[in-house]
């Protein structure tokens, strides 16, 4: 277990960690910093362990929804982490909102499996492999599924 | 379309700010000396730099060897490395001058090659032809009136020695016949093309009187 690992598996995971975080606090900064510092704190500890055979991302996803659950217990949230789409409180600049407003309203009209792919792919920035890895699923498979589901999406935009 | 300039949009409105993960980075290296205070140095550090500094030390004492000596020749392990520097060194001569320059000096490495292989009374019947091949490109190099009388008049001179001791070198395999490498036919028929290469030339009749001169050992068919 050495640093120079530890820093590559952090510039690696970093975006994606934060970016799953902070759709799921309500686009608060704030959170989600304080949130993407304690998974990392808590991967930190356990890294000694990780086993470099299995999926890095797997590994730092499942910390993450996990601190998540946690977060949510402790502030007494109810909702699933995975019903969320884009989350927005109200606080922030309405300009900045304005240009996701309307991906936000078709991907919830979409299914809950789609809107995961599409996030994870498109906002998260992971890799087919890596989300196969995440969701136990063959990179053939996730790449199939995640273009039906941005067809479905593009589907909506039309249909608008 | 709209699709994808939306999701770039959410992606960088969920893009952490420099400054959190400079942050955070150091945070986490902090805890990280706390949590693993035996881990200072890793395995690359310890394994790979000694090695790595050591193959490049090794892979540049090789090459400025194989490069050096004339002890390597034809056969010897570094010699495709000299042979591949040199012909880097011979890309870089852009004018006639410096380029007759480059082959007068592969000439004279050459015939040290050849005389080492004639020591050594190598079996190798062909160390001779790439002394013939750089006499022969100095010789064409010879027969055009761009290059300066003085360099002209060097030149002529230093190929004058070397053609003296390729001929030494010559008799010596003619006169020493021992077994193995080249045999009088083959080393005459050299001397032989060596001089119609000079007679053919355009050199002045001067010239090539100097240069035919040299050569006391008579082609085959004399």
């Amino acid at each position: 277990m050495y640093k120079s690992d530890f820093k590559r598996f952090y510039k690696k995971h970093a975006d994606s960690v934060y970016r799953f975080l902070f759709f799921r606090v309500s686009m608060n900064r704030e959170v989600a910093e304080d949130l993407t510092s304690e998974v990392f704190m808590k991967a930190l500890k356990a890294f000694a362990s990780y086993d470099p055979k299995k999926s890095e991302s797997a590994w730092i996803h499942t910390i993450a929804r996990n601190h998540l659950k946690n977060h949510y217990r402790d502030t007494k949230k109810t909702e699933d982490i995975d019903d969320i789409v884009l989350g927005y409180d109200g606080q922030r600049v309405e300009d900045e909102i304005d240009e996701i407003r309307e991906l936000r309203g078709h991907l919830a009209k979409l299914e809950k499996k789609d809107r995961q792919l599409l996030e994870m792919k498109y906002i998260q920035g992971f890799k087919y492999k890596e989300i196969g890895e995440i969701l136990k699923k063959s990179t053939g498979a996730v790449r199939v599924e995640a273009h039906r589901a941005l067809k479905k999406l593009r589907q909506l935009y039309e249909s608008k | 379309m709209k699709a994808n300039k939306q999701f770039k949009a959410a992606k960088k409105i969920a893009t952490p700010s420099r400054a959190f993960k400079r942050v955070l980075w150091v945070e986490l290296r902090q805890e990280f000396s706390k949590e693993y205070p035996g881990f200072r140095i890793s395995w690359r550090q310890v394994v790979l730099v000694p090695l790595t500094v050591f193959v490049v030390v090794m892979m540049a004492g090789a090459g400025t060897y194989a490069y050096a000596s004339p002890e390597v020749t034809q056969r010897h392990t570094l010699y495709p490395i000299k042979a591949g520097i040199e012909s880097i060194e011979g890309k870089f001569h852009r004018n006639l001058e410096s380029d007759m320059q480059f082959h007068m000096r592969m000439m004279d490495r050459r015939l040290d090659e050849s005389e080492i292989l004639f020591e050594r009374q190598q079996d190798e019947e062909n160390y001779l032809d790439p002394v013939e091949h750089e006499m022969i490109i100095v010789i064409h190099g010879l027969d055009t009136d761009d290059l300066d009388p003085a360099m002209r008049l060097m030149i002529i001179q230093t190929l004058n020695m070397h053609q003296v001791r390729f001929d030494q070198l010559a008799q010596q395999i003619i006169y020493d016949g021992t077994c193995g490498g080249p045999h009088e036919e083959m080393v005459r028929n050299k001397i032989g093309n060596i001089r119609v290469q000079i007679t053919e030339s355009g050199l002045s009749e001067e010239e090539k009187r100097a240069l035919l001169e040299s050569f006391l050992l008579e082609p085959i068919n004399n």
